[in-house]
């Protein structure tokens, strides 16, 4: 099996599949995200031991895909997160577990006002070297 | 003497076969128990071990799918020779193994919802045969 890391194996599959979706798509927290956008941060806990051994890493990864659209007006914004959080939805690769989508929340970023939902997803990772 | 505390990270388990069961399993016990019967005695109670027994439960994450799947060869060797052992080692820690033979079971198949899919055994110990190596 070859060497992977978390990059390489976990967030870079993430991030391309979430690619495919009508929104700017950020692998990190951006300082002035352009929405609609996808947001990919780690959760907390971040990293869950779950297996038995230590001889080899596995480790359950959670992530926050954070969906956000413009503020304007509520029922039109909201239509759009449904429809953006549908699309995220339907992106995720297999061997990724969706948990959750948590409610839509209002908030400002820097000049933006943006509303943001956050839908929890995990996966596990094995360490190669 | 310094507190000892070992974890289920410390674990560490094999098949025969060469199953990758240590990315999957989530929890491993081995039980063994003595079944002892007590006589009611005109002296008081007398005891007599009749049997030793032993049970293997093993909680994993489904690996339907997966090179060398674990459940795909417990699923085989059920079909192909339900009755032959398979050998499994446990090391619970270092300095002490613990190696027997258990009768393949079927694997649950399935899941619930968003949840991932997981399979929870109960392995018979043929004969209790548990050979234990301490350090």
């Amino acid at each position: 099996m070859p060497a992977s890391t978390i990059l390489s194996a976990i967030r870079t599959p993430l991030a391309t599949a979430l690619s495919g979706v009508a929104a700017n798509v950020y692998a990190f927290v951006p300082e002035s995200p352009v929405s609609p956008c996808v947001v990919l941060v780690p959760d907390s806990p971040y990293l869950e031991l779950e297996t038995i051994s230590k001889s080899t890493i596995h480790a359950k990864i959670n992530f926050t895909i954070s969906v956000a659209v413009a503020y304007n007006s509520n029922p039109a914004s909201l239509d759009n997160i449904e429809q953006l959080i549908m699309s995220v939805l339907a992106v995720i690769p297999s061997g990724y577990v969706v948990s959750s989508v948590e409610r839509p929340t209002v908030t400002q970023v820097g000049a933006s006002t943006l509303l943001i939902a956050d839908v929890r997803v995990s996966t596990y990772y094995t360490q190669t070297t | 003497m310094a507190t000892t505390v070992i974890t289920g990270r410390d674990i560490s388990l094999s098949f025969t076969g060469g199953t990758d069961i240590e990315a999957q399993a989530t929890s491993a016990i081995l039980t063994k128990v003595l079944e002892r019967q007590t006589y009611q005695t005109l002296d008081g109670e007398a005891y007599k071990t009749t049997n030793v027994s032993a049970t293997f439960a093993l909680e994993m994450l489904a690996d339907w799918g997966k090179t060398s799947s674990v459940c795909e060869a417990l699923w085989t060797a059920c079909d192909t020779s339900p009755d032959t052992d398979i050998t499994i080692t446990l090391v619970s820690a270092t300095g002490a193994s613990f190696s027997f033979p258990i009768k393949p079971s079927y694997p649950t198949v399935g899941g619930a919802g968003m949840d991932a899919q997981t399979v929870s055994y109960e392995f018979l110990v043929t004969g209790g045969a548990v050979t234990e190596t301490f350090s």
